[in-house]
């Protein structure tokens, strides 16, 4: 869904983050940069490794930051879910909670009470179908829309900065530099790929499978970015087309002809700050959602009804694997990193086993919590990159550190952390803040996504630097 | 053909093209290492419960002399 909305929003500039992390998996797989000495360190998880350089209170630190940004970053997922549901079955978004609801259910049923085995069975399973759905869908959409209307329509709506997002108006060179700076940042340090990393048979295996698979997020970015252009092909920018009748009489004329002309994915950008207070919070939560429903909406009318059995399938299958994998992973980093200070001894089996599932289950409440009553603005990508980089910053500064700076020590590992985390904890609030919306719309995510690793990196360089010998010594 | 833009056309082909390619792959060759791995842990469980029947009758009669020099 948000691949298909940075194709809609930006046409194929929207693919740079695909471009960028492909192209990190690959230098990164071919130098072995950061990711050898992690796997052949022998650690588990990141925390772990950052344990034995600078102490059991960095490791648990790094886990509570880790988790953090992970389930605000996930927290959209379920909900992105529902949404997609809803659309190409022609259900009533109030019906969203009841979908979002049964998806979380089916997920958990198997997470919970099948464990690893179960995900690894069905992950595969989910694999084959997503992708013979992208697959047909992709090709229909080439055929029946056909690459020169494609080509034109990015043209027409955004211009040459359409195919390249250094010169695109929305994006532009701080856009691609956080790009760039947080899809390395998430091939070093993103906890499902790193799971893999440290689950492969040795340094060479890992190596391989980020050289191997990185051509992937090409895909993952460009096949639903088609789908995103090819709904502004068919469909247009028609923000007001997410309102009722009822909705849309409540709306003045002025400001209809305002949000009509808006730039695409923003439209409530050419209203005033007293314009958009105005307006009744569920109409404003319906325009800033125009941009992602686009593609679902325009797949309900464009899939014959064979393949669109196909599509829910195959998009189902995407949504309930990453769910699946996501809560595992992030359930091992609290059982493992957070929660081991409190463990006296080592618990039974039968134990460990109970509060993971119990953790996975709290994990799935808040995902269901989190979706309804967080309400998402703007590009979801740049949500989650911002969140994301809670924990990416200091994560990947600590890695770099870790392996290839001596010097480094644990004051520096801590302010790195704190800083790392504070700079887009700050922002957000910021965003959420009326008084200070304005501020933070003039930073940006992006902006503040690179200040979040400069202010990691500065932590630990100036942290480790003012610690005294004498204590570093002991 | 490419309409002036050859790098997305040519990324756009060698996605598809890719894709297809990876899920054939992924396809077979998945589902056989699927199946070798049930099958492995399988014989695993099988082995381990064969294992614990054959030690049940030891250990009840190592319970029932009462000493450890039942064994034979």
């Amino acid at each position: 869904m948000y691949t298909a909305q940075s194709g809609y929003q930006y046409g194929f500039a929207g693919v740079m983050p695909g471009l960028c992390q492909a192209t990190a998996m690959f230098l990164i797989g071919v130098t072995g940069f950061c990711v050898k000495p992690l796997r052949d360190s022998g650690a588990m998880t990141l925390p772990e490794l950052f344990e034995r350089r600078f102490g059991p209170f960095v490791r648990w630190l790094a886990g509570v930051v880790i988790v953090m940004g992970g389930l605000l970053n996930m927290g959209v997922f379920l909900k992105i879910g529902g949404d997609f549901l809803c659309l190409v079955c022609g259900f009533d978004i109030s019906n969203l909670v009841w979908i979002m609801t049964a998806l979380l259910l089916l997920v958990m049923v198997y997470t919970v009470l099948g464990g690893m085995l179960s995900v690894l069975v069905t992950d595969f399973l989910q694999f084959v179908v997503m992708s013979l759905g992208l697959l047909a869908v992709t090709i229909m959409v080439l055929y029946q829309i056909g690459w020169e209307k494609l080509v034109d329509t990015v043209e027409q709506h955004h211009g040459v900065g359409g195919f390249n997002a250094f010169i695109h108006p929305s994006l532009g060179w701080d856009y691609v530099l956080f790009q760039i700076i947080g899809t390395t940042a998430s091939t070093l340090t993103w906890q499902t790929t790193v799971a893999r990393l440290l689950a492969s048979k040795d340094s060479a295996t890992g190596r391989k499978i980020f050289t191997q698979t990185s051509f992937f997020f090409v895909c993952r970015w460009l096949i639903p970015g088609i789908w995103g252009i090819a709904a502004l092909a068919t469909l247009g920018w028609m923000p007001l087309g997410q309102l009722s009748k009822e909705e849309l009489a409540n709306v003045p004329i002025a400001l209809q002809e305002k949000i009509a002309e808006s730039p695409i994915g923003k439209p409530l950008d050419s209203l005033s700050q007293e314009e958009r207070t105005g307006l009744d919070p569920s109409v404003v939560g319906k325009l800033n959602d125009a941009s992602l429903h686009a593609m679902p909406k325009f797949l309900s009318g464009f899939l014959p009804i064979g393949l669109m059995g196909l599509l829910i399938a195959a998009m189902l299958a995407a949504d309930m694997s990453t769910d699946s994998s996501y809560m595992l992973s992030w359930g091992s980093v609290i059982y493992n990193d957070i929660m081991a200070p409190f463990r006296k001894r080592p618990w039974s089996d039968r134990t460990a086993i109970l509060w993971n599932r119990c953790i996975v289950g709290l994990i799935g409440v808040y995902l269901l919590v989190f979706g309804l009553f967080y309400k998402l603005e703007g590009n979801v990508w740049s949500f989650m990159l911002l969140t994301g980089s809670i924990y990416l910053s200091s994560m990947s500064v600590l890695l770099v550190a870790c392996c290839y700076w001596p010097h480094a020590n644990n004051w520096g590992a801590l302010d790195a952390i704190i800083l790392g985390a504070a700079v887009p904890i700050v922002q957000l609030t910021m965003e959420k803040l009326p008084s200070l919306k304005g501020y933070a719309a003039m930073i940006g995510p992006d902006i503040a996504g690179i200040a979040a690793f400069v202010a990691a990196g500065l932590g630990m360089i100036i942290g480790s630097l003012i610690k005294p010998r004498s204590l570093s010594k002991s | 053909m490419t309409h002036g833009h050859w790098f997305w056309f040519f990324l756009t082909v060698s996605s598809v093209v890719w894709y297809c390619t990876i899920t054939i792959y992924v396809t077979f060759k998945g589902y056989a290492d699927i199946w070798n791995m049930l099958r492995e842990l399988r014989q695993q469980s099988e082995t381990a419960q064969g294992k614990e029947a054959s030690e049940r009758p030891d250990r009840e009669s190592h319970s029932a002399n009462g000493n450890g020099n039942s064994r034979p």
